[in-house]
């Protein structure tokens, strides 16, 4: 029976590649219902409260409930939008999200597509994430919007640098470009977590990876006590549920590409490997979401200014130290 | 080429000369902008169909970034972005004229010379090795407009600093603190 799909799939391997998508779209769409439920039950752990409790056991159906309604709402374009910006804003957000997963290998030989410049490809896919920002801050037509916008690139592509150089240590260090010669290299010589350069590296992509999903201390470009809600206030119904879904599939796959970078991927004893990523992912995730309720939000210019005088030259020379230390 | 291929390089080269021209084009500022990203994603096509995957992926990452600094200039440095009525020139037209025309003066050159490199598609090879060699090339028989280039972006970021300092602000800041 496998062996039959196996070999009907690969005299078709279009089809395959159809089918790949579909799990990998589906696979950003529910995987965000997880994280907002985890979400929602760390921070009312977090603030003594019981979290959802009453759709589903445990609340567990509230996330499905929220996506239901935000299906069913009307979906409400401003007058003065530019419509045809406003429309596509939210999907190309969702497909750079998708796009960032297409690479990632969750367990040996489990990646849709071996690509091997993976590092690079999702660096630069998940920047359109950011022209979807400023793309939907724009074309809203509101103040709000647009500065919320204006922020996000601000902030984003500033943070962009330091995690770029963290990254790039990561791979002089291993000398490999793609995510499975990383975990590969990692299996054999132990984490890379371990070695003073990564370790440096991982310190610093941990800091610009809260600021790339707009968490707190980081989280001005959607700051709600300033600008209603950011670039996507005038956003509603379905467009802003994919808004939602794909910050909070950024969120797990941040998490998922620092697991493969710095902590092993799949690598770990005893349970079966794609149970080892979605762990630490999970463990990732969840001190992000510990953190959201510790710091205070910081302002735009201390924001910018700790970037670049502070996380910009220290992970140039930290570069430096690993490319000292590498394999080559 | 498979009539899959053939299909796939004109839909690109549709997509990126249609975008271009767009840009171009269209009189609203932020459309422009916006419309270089599906350009620049064509031509990221083109480097993947060579099964050039670095390129592609550096194609992705710096011009995704390039894109929103263009549109962000535009919101910042035009008054008036959204009136189609704006004045498209400057008075400099002159010799932005002159310069596109030697431009395409030399791109039609370089191509008529290289056409016969140009019209054959390489079989596929491995990528790692395409890459590799591109580093050692840059920094052996291409040193030097290298680093000449790299010298060129560095005083045009300093010159860049220089111009957006704003000495007002700057005092308010030393008396402030």
């Amino acid at each position: 029976m496998i062996e039959a799909i196996t070999q009907f799939f690969t005299q078709h391997p279009l089809l395959w590649a159809f089918v790949k998508a579909v799990v990998l779209a589906s696979f950003t769409l529910v995987i965000p219902l997880a994280v907002i439920y985890v979400e929602r039950k760390i921070a009312g752990f977090i603030q003594s409260r019981l979290g959802p409790l009453h759709v589903g056991p445990q609340g567990t159906f509230q996330t499905a409930a929220d996506a239901l309604k935000l299906l069913l709402k009307e979906d409400i374009v401003p007058e003065g939008a530019d419509k045809r910006f406003f429309y596509l804003a939210p999907y190309i957000a969702f497909v750079s999200t998708v796009l960032c997963f297409m690479v990632l290998p969750f367990a040996p030989g489990w990646v849709a597509l071996e690509m091997n410049v993976a590092v690079l490809f999702i660096i630069g896919v998940s920047l359109f994430n950011v022209v979807s920002i400023l793309m939907a801050g724009w074309s809203s037509n509101n103040k709000y919007s647009l500065l919320g916008g204006l922020r996000a690139v601000a902030q984003l592509l500033s943070y962009e640098i330091p995690m770029v150089l963290s990254v790039l240590a990561v791979v002089f260090y291993t000398g490999s470009l793609s995510l499975t010669g990383i975990i590969e290299y990692q299996v054999k010589h132990g984490w890379n977590i371990w070695h003073p350069p990564i370790m440096i590296a991982a310190l610093i992509y941990f800091i610009c990876a809260l600021a790339e999903i707009n968490r707190t201390p980081f989280d001005l470009p959607e700051a709600e006590s300033e600008l209603v809600s950011g670039f996507n206030t005038e956003y509603s119904g379905m467009r802003f549920a994919f808004f939602f879904a794909s910050e909070f599939a950024n969120n797990f796959f941040i998490t998922a590409f620092a697991a493969a970078l710095f902590f092993g991927g799949w690598d770990g004893p005893v349970l079966p490997p794609i149970v080892w990523t979605f762990l630490k992912v999970f463990v990732m995730i969840f001190v992000f979401m510990w953190l959201r309720w510790t710091p205070p939000r910081l302002r735009i210019d201390q924001i910018l200014r700790f970037a670049w005088q502070l996380l910009v030259p220290v992970s140039l020379a930290n570069l430096l130290f690993a490319i000292a230390l590498g394999v080559r | 080429m498979s009539p899959l291929e053939t299909a796939l390089l004109l839909f690109l080269t549709a997509i990126t000369v249609l975008s271009a021209l767009m840009v171009v084009a269209v009189r609203n500022l932020i459309h422009a902008g916006f419309w270089l990203l599906p350009f620049f994603l064509g031509v990221g096509g083109f480097y993947l169909i060579l099964s050039l995957e670095f390129l592609f992926a550096l194609q992705l990452l710096l011009y995704a970034g390039a894109v929103m600094v263009v549109v962000l200039f535009a919101l910042m440095l035009t008054r008036d972005v959204m009136n189609p009525q704006i004045r498209q020139t400057n008075r400099l037209y002159v010799a932005a004229i002159a310069a596109s025309a030697s431009m395409m003066m030399l791109l039609i050159v370089l191509i008529y010379r290289h056409l016969g490199v140009l019209s054959v598609l390489p079989a596929p090879v491995d990528s790692d090795a395409i890459t590799r060699r591109l580093g050692t090339m840059l920094l052996n028989e291409y040193v030097l407009p290298f680093e000449l280039t790299s010298a060129l972006l560095l005083s045009a970021m300093l010159g860049a600093i220089f111009l957006a300092r704003n000495p007002r602000i700057e005092m308010e800041e030393e008396s402030g603190e």
